[in-house]
């Protein structure tokens, strides 16, 4: 029995210790709609670093689907990670660091991978344009980031750095936020200044790699899948990619 | 019925269930029925879509040919748990 308390008390240890409780002075909720999927994102100001991350409350699992369309079987799955918290963004104001996190699908399943960046300063092109949504009154900026044209409305009234995703850089809060192909937008839907207690698992920052080496495993996820086909398979069978389309929010590094 | 008759009925059956590839069902629905004039015998041919969580969508074909590949299995065949990890 005494061996076991040991034991037992690192591994409560462990647990403790990677979930930390920080304070937030700020949270921002915002309503997510990427390539038609709809998701809550969720900003929280905790001095001079941010935290977002989409929330999932209910995680949806992996499904598959075999059909006869026009005389022609058609097999599709839709393969989901399954994690009630995922896109993390991790910012801080002072190293200028930016730690952001993807589910990859190698090896038969999905792992988590963590992107060091840098907070480079998003050149926005600041408009004397205007216009109210809810009780804030906003400014539009446009800029271009990781390779599409974004439009984003800030409002000067909340002071604020720190946007949804790795938006940031206006002086203002962004209230509404979308790319010129429409694939992604974000809405805010609440606000709250007052300061609470955040239970958050930090992202393992020792293996984190580049955003090329994360472009590099994203493009050879096409691979990985035909690998996993093959091994199922049976004897007599073969699986050819014909077309691969990578619908990314980010399409470059910059 | 003869002996040699009834053999051969047996010899033939567990060829048909021991030939299966198992992660594969084979089951059969009258929507089906029309993928038997399209298939070539011989070779059965399935499209298979793949969506991954960061947007990746991935279009592929599975063709199933051979000795193995007949007539009456090329319009059965199924691909269930082909991203399972329970085979």
């Amino acid at each position: 029995m005494k061996k076991l308390i040991l034991p037992l008390f690192l591994l409560a240890s462990i647990t403790i210790a990677s979930q930390e409780t920080r304070t937030a002075d700020l949270f921002l909720s915002y309503q997510v709609l990427q390539n038609g999927e709809l998701k809550e994102g969720n900003l929280f100001k905790t001095g001079t670093q941010s935290i977002f991350y989409y929330e999932n409350k209910k995680a949806s699992s992996s499904s598959e689907k075999q059909e006869v369309i026009d005389g022609e079987t058609v097999y599709k799955a839709s393969l989901r990670s399954g994690n009630k918290i995922s896109g993390n963004v991790e910012t801080n104001m002072v190293d200028r660091s930016m730690f952001s996190s993807e589910n990859l699908y190698k090896n038969g399943t999905y792992s988590q991978y963590v992107v060091s960046e840098k907070m480079n300063d998003i050149l926005w092109k600041l408009s004397a344009e205007e216009k109210k949504i809810g009780n804030y009154l906003c400014k539009k900026a446009t800029t271009t980031y990781k390779g599409r044209n974004y439009t984003a409305w800030y409002t000067l009234q909340v002071p604020l750095l720190f946007g949804p995703w790795k938006l940031h850089g206006l002086p203002g809060m962004i209230v509404e936020a979308y790319d010129a192909e429409n694939f992604i937008s974000f809405k805010l839907v609440t606000v709250k200044i007052k300061k609470q207690h955040l239970v958050y698992v930090s992202l393992d920052r020792t293996s984190a790699i580049d955003c090329k080496a994360l472009f590099l495993m994203k493009s050879n996820q096409a691979n990985e899948i035909k690998k996993k086909i093959q091994t199922k398979l049976p004897r007599g069978a073969s699986f050819q990619i014909t077309k691969v389309e990578n619908n990314w929010l980010e399409k470059s590094c910059n | 019925m003869k002996t040699k008759t009834l053999f051969w009925i047996c010899i033939l059956t567990v060829n048909l269930i021991f030939a299966a590839p198992t992660n594969f069902s084979e089951t059969v629905s009258s929507s089906e029925r029309e993928q038997i004039n399209a298939s070539t015998v011989g070779t059965c041919t399935i499209k298979v879509y793949t969506k991954l969580e960061n947007g990746t969508l991935i279009e592929g074909t599975v063709t199933i040919s051979g000795d193995e590949m007949n007539f009456l299995k090329c319009w059965g065949i199924k691909l269930f748990g082909l991203f399972s990890s329970a085979y």
